[in-house]
Order: structure tokens, then C-alpha cells, then sequence
């Protein structure tokens, strides 16, 4: 169970996160749940006075723990697993203005490679994304990201989302995240390969 | 005490907040299905009548590829490569497949995107429902064929009617020959 500890070492973390992603856990508890689902998440939110927005715009900024306490209260309120969070992440980029924002670049997968870090820099301020690896004939890409902690629950989350981002392109992409270490430093690494 | 730097940030964050809300509401009034769809024939987005019309929420249509809803073989390669030369389609016939499965006959206009390089970026695609004039015609072409079917069963009728009249005619003729000799045959014998 989530406690207020935990969220007030969450939003004390430094970093700021766009409204965007409040506005994709919404539609996705709205389509799973409907309105009384969603009013479920608000009174949570009220009740531990979390300063979450979900009626919010897609540019305003939030405390970047915000982003792992949205998840963290769904997965509680709804008992959901932890596949039910990676669908979150799944489902995600097909309802973002900022990806709808950023469409341009999925003319190519080249062209959108060299976007990548740019989605997370539209959505993030902490952390860095790059793409160690990109192999269009073997059809794999390793992105990493550094400077940031990441929460287990956000980490499934962003291994859904990676899927999806890539299925745009490349419809049968998998995404795989995992732990790794960069430079004697822990940092994550997500896979995505497509046939 | 607030920094210009802060004014010009919250300033331009309004405009966007009303941006986002703009063009939010215009998907979201458009009263036709439309769609944006890139070079790879994936939607990225879809308008609230495109939702109704295909029965498809918008989580379960983004993100696929244009066939799941024009399956027709080769129908949307062709479209997009029509909209990369001409930089339009207009009113092309096609079949749209809903969720459910129905087929509902309909005309696709398209209209090409480049992005700041002038590279094709992808297109729009609009969908009129044509059911129910495509009803009307298919309805009308039918009542033409019985009529023609009908009128030709006449002409046949007629045909043999004419042929038998002219059959009759000719025996007539025929006979009227053979009364004339055997009247004429009776007379002569009559006179000697």
C-alpha cells in the first residue's frame, strides 16, 4: 500500500513531468473503469492531497515523482497487475497531444530515431534518453536512460510505451527494459527489436 | 518578482494550453470521419465522428494500419501513392469494414502533408458514407435489368407472334393460289 513517505519522497524528487501524461492515465482509467473509476482516482488524490491535475493541459508542468505517484494510486485503487500498468504505457502514446504534436517525425524510422531523445525531453526535464544502437538491417535499437531514477512501476510503464512509439512505424516492435550500468553508473536500458 | 524570461514562458504556455484546447475541440466537432495517417499507412489520429462511424474507440484504431478498416488488396497502397504524386485524391470508391464487420460503401478524399524539409509527412483522409445513393443505384440498376429482361420477353413473344403471322400469311397465300387454279380448273371443265 502506498504510503505518504513514499509520495513525499516522490514529489520532493527533482524534476518536472508534463500534464500530458495525467491527461493519457485518465483516458485509459476512463475507457477501463468510466467516470466512476476516474472519481475513484480524484478522491484518492484529494484524500492524500496530491497536487495532480487530471483535467489538466498537456504543457503545464508537475513535480516529476507525480508521474510515478499517478501510476503507483491506479495500480492500488483498481488492484490492477503489473501488465495492466505496461498497457498504461502501451495505450499512452496513441492518445498524447505531444506525440500527436510530434507525428512529423514518424515518416521514417531513421528520421525518428534521431528523435527520440526529444519525446523524452517534451515530456521530462530529468533524465536523459539515447539511443546507444541503432540497426535497421538486423532490426534492433537499445536506447538508455541516465540521470534518472526510475521507479519498478514507471519501469514497466516505459517498456509498454517504447513498444507502442516503435509500433508506428514498425508494427510487430517488442520492447524489452532492463537494469543496467553505464559508465559504473546503474542506469536502464530498453531493447526493441521488430521483424 | 517575476523574470521577463518566466512572463514570456507562462505567456507561451497559455497560448499553448489554448492551442491544445483548439485543436482538441476542432477533431472533436469535424461532423465527418477523418483520419491523419503516415507514410506507413499507420493512423495517428482520428476524428470523434470516425470513432462513431467506425465503432472503433480511439485506443483500439491508433496506432494500426489503414487496412484493418479498407482491407481491399492493395486498395491503400494505391491511395498512397496517389497522394504522393498528385498530392490529392478525390472521391475514390471504396469499401469500409467497421468493428463489427459491416461494409459500408464510401468515397475517400486525401490531402498530403510535408513537413518543414518538404518531405511527405503523410496525409489526411476524409470518408463519405455513399451507402445509401450506392443502395439507390444498385436498386435502380436492378429494376433496369427486369425491365429490360421483360422488354426483351416481349420482343422474343413478338418475334414468334410475327413469325407465325407471316407463316400464316404465306399459307394463305398459299391456299388462296390453290383455290384460284381449282376454281379456274372447275370452270374450264364446266364449260366444255
Amino acid at each position: 500500500m502506498i504510503n505518504k513517505e513514499e509520495l513525499n519522497k516522490l514529489i520532493e524528487a527533482k524534476g518536472e513531468v508534463k500534464g500530458v501524461v495525467f491527461q493519457t492515465d485518465v483516458k485509459y482509467v476512463l475507457e477501463k473503469e468510466g467516470e466512476a473509476g476516474l472519481k475513484k482516482i480524484e478522491d484518492k488524490v484529494k484524500e492524500l492531497g496530491l497536487p495532480i491535475n487530471y483535467k489538466s493541459g498537456a504543457m503545464d508542468s508537475y513535480p516529476i515523482g507525480l508521474r510515478i505517484a499517478s501510476l503507483l494510486l491506479i495500480k492500488e485503487v483498481f488492484s490492477w497487475p503489473d501488465s495492466e500498468i505496461r498497457n498504461i504505457g502501451y495505450t499512452a502514446p496513441k492518445t498524447s497531444f505531444i506525440v500527436k504534436l510530434l507525428m512529423k517525425f514518424f515518416i521514417s524510422i531513421e528520421k525518428f530515431v534521431k528523435k527520440i531523445p526529444t519525446f523524452w525531453d517534451q515530456h521530462y526535464t530529468r533524465g536523459k534518453l539515447e539511443v546507444v544502437s541503432f540497426n535497421n538491417e538486423k532490426k534492433e535499437l537499445l536506447l538508455r536512460l541516465t540521470e534518472a531514477e526510475i521507479h519498478p512501476t514507471f519501469f514497466i510503464y516505459l517498456e509498454g510505451y517504447f513498444e507502442k512509439m516503435l509500433q508506428f512505424l514498425e508494427k510487430t516492435s517488442k520492447a524489452e527494459m532492463k537494469e543496467s550500468v553505464h559508465e559504473g553508473k546503474p542506469c536502464h536500458e530498453c531493447l526493441i527489436k521488430w521483424e | 518578482m517575476i523574470t521577463k524570461k518566466e512572463e514570456v514562458k507562462k505567456i507561451n504556455n497559455k497560448e499553448l494550453k489554448n492551442l491544445e484546447g483548439y485543436i482538441k475541440d476542432f477533431w472533436k466537432f469535424l461532423p465527418i470521419p477523418v483520419c491523419f495517417v503516415n507514410p506507413f499507412n499507420t493512423i495517428l489520429n482520428i476524428t470523434g465522428k470516425f470513432e462513431k462511424f467506425s465503432g472503433y474507440k480511439e485506443t483500439e484504431i491508433i496506432g494500426e494500419n489503414l487496412s484493418t478498416v479498407f482491407p481491399a488488396q492493395g486498395f491503400i497502397l494505391e491511395v498512397l501513392a496517389d497522394t504522393r504524386e498528385n498530392g490529392v485524391v478525390d472521391k475514390k470508391e471504396a469499401i469500409f469494414i467497421t468493428k463489427d464487420k459491416k461494409e459500408i460503401y464510401v468515397t475517400i478524399s486525401t490531402s498530403q502533408r510535408k513537413d518543414e524539409e518538404d518531405s511527405f509527412s503523410g496525409y489526411f483522409l476524409s470518408i463519405s458514407d455513399v451507402s445509401e445513393s450506392k443502395t439507390f443505384q444498385k436498386k435502380l440498376e436492378e429494376e433496369v435489368k427486369g425491365k429490360t429482361e421483360e422488354l426483351q420477353r416481349k420482343v422474343s413473344e413478338l418475334e414468334k407472334f410475327q413469325k407465325f403471322s407471316v407463316g400464316r400469311e404465306v399459307k394463305m397465300r398459299e391456299l388462296k393460289k390453290k383455290i384460284g387454279r381449282l376454281e379456274e380448273r372447275s370452270g374450264t371443265a364446266s364449260s366444255e
